[in-house]
């Protein structure tokens, strides 16, 4: 492959250095090229060359990738590995949800009997609805009426309460009125209802407060 | 792989990166004892003693896999995390790690499958992306858009044209190529294990590499020209 009086080109050389390196082996027929080398001093003096340029890019590479890593950067890196570590050894950190976590809770028997008395309110005054609604307690002709469609119901025949104005004329009968009054100034304890009495009479009729003589 | 019942990679061909004692000022081996004392305080329930036993290992080898990490997603921010989800998938299995085996085997496996689905979350976000709206400038989004090496403020520190340059050629490379020869060249990673990391074939690997290393070489002989 390699003629003893010809000089070696690149490709060659690059063979022998890998071979140097031990990352290829040189074949049989390269045995020429090794004989060549220590004849030639010009392809050696090639060789030397070639090497020097190869070693010197390897070393500028590692110190390239080592710069980009510096000290401090690779202590950081230590720390945070290790904090991780820790973060196994300690265990993930669940966080449950608000009801998950009351739901975990131990309760005190206080609590639990407070809780079964609440519960059983609940459900008996569901039941008293619910039976008051199915079980007739009334007379049967309100049930009656209640049952006919269209009927009125019995709330709705009562008369409302009026409200009625301290200006407008009493509906009530005045015999009827003088009637009460005498009764209640009759009654016990009425003559701490005449100051009241008194109070909501000039009220009524519009007189001043202070000018009220008793 | 298919020989062992382990969730990580053969061991077979393992080759102890070459930063990791450089880097670390710690000796080879360290890291899978520090598996070994997590693994058991672990069993044990010794809580104190397995978080400690942790520290020590994330800090023994959390460097190269930070290196790792950023050549495969060329993302520093991503890569920061994915080392950190990495870290944390193996002390949540470290009772299926076994000891007979190393641990960087079995951590690069996971690391690579977290940086995958990574990559693949990340394609998925930009499938529904709008180019060009509510793309941090910072970070990219897209891998081809993500700060490149040479555009970390680190890289003033290199202080020499030089190496620029061949930051420069490197993120020049195609994707696979890169990351290819990220890995076996810088990391020291066997094609075996980069095909097992990046799900290529070995052969493929060693095509990528090999063509990696001869774009890198015209580049900067190129570059060399020109000035």
């Amino acid at each position: 492959m390699f003629a003893g009086k010809r000089h070696l080109d690149d490709s060659a050389l690059i063979r022998r250095y890998l071979a140097d390196r031990g990352l290829e082996a040189l074949e049989a027929a390269d045995e020429s090229l090794l004989r060549h080398l220590v004849q030639c001093a010009s392809c050696e003096a090639r060789y030397i060359a070639i090497q020097r340029v190869f070693d010197e890019s390897r070393d500028a590479a590692v110190d390239a990738a080592d710069a980009a890593f510096p000290a401090d950067r690779l202590a950081a890196q230590r720390e945070r590995i290790l904090r991780r570590i820790d973060a196994q050894y300690d265990g993930p950190r669940v966080i449950p949800f608000p009801a998950a976590a009351h739901a975990a809770q131990v309760l005190p028997p206080s609590a639990l009997v407070r809780r079964w008395v609440a519960a059983a309110a609940v459900a008996g005054l569901i039941i008293g609805l619910t039976a008051g609604r199915l079980i007739p307690f009334s007379s049967s002709t309100s049930t009656d009426a209640r049952r006919q469609p269209g009927a009125v119901p019995a709330s709705a025949a009562r008369p409302a309460p009026v409200m009625r104005s301290l200006h407008e004329e009493p509906v009530v009968d005045e015999e009827q009125l003088l009637f009460d009054v005498d009764l209640a100034t009759a009654a016990p304890r009425a003559a701490e209802l005449r100051a009241i009495y008194a109070f909501t009479l000039e009220e009524s009729r519009d007189i001043p407060v202070r000018t009220v003589k008793h | 792989m298919a020989e062992t019942s382990q969730p990580a990679p053969s061991a077979r061909g393992a080759e102890m990166p070459r930063h990791e004692t450089a880097t670390l000022g710690r000796p080879a081996g360290t890291v899978s004892e520090d598996a070994r004392r997590v693994k058991a305080a672990v069993l044990a329930g010794q809580r104190d003693k397995a978080r400690d036993a942790f520290a020590d290992l994330v800090g023994g080898y959390q460097r190269q896999a930070t290196r790792l990490a950023l050549y495969l997603l060329r993302d520093v921010t991503e890569a920061d995390e994915a080392v950190q989800d990495a870290f944390v998938k193996v002390f949540t299995h470290i009772a299926s790690y076994r000891e007979d085996l190393p641990f960087e085997a079995w951590f690069t496996r996971i690391l690579a499958n977290t940086c995958r689905d990574r990559k693949k979350a990340r394609r998925r976000r930009e499938r529904w992306e709008v180019i060009g709206l509510d793309r941090n400038p910072e970070y990219g989004g897209r891998v081809e858009n993500a700060p490149a090496l040479t555009a970390n403020p680190e890289e003033a520190l290199l202080g020499d044209e030089r190496r620029r340059e061949m930051l420069k050629a490197i993120d020049a490379l195609p994707e696979r190529q890169r990351t290819v020869l990220l890995l076996c060249h810088a990391e020291g990673q066997s094609p075996r294990q980069v095909g097992e990391l990046t799900g290529l074939n070995e052969s493929t690997v060693r095509v990528h590499l090999f063509r990696a290393l001869r774009k890198l070489r015209m580049a900067l002989e190129g570059s060399r020209v020109r000035r």
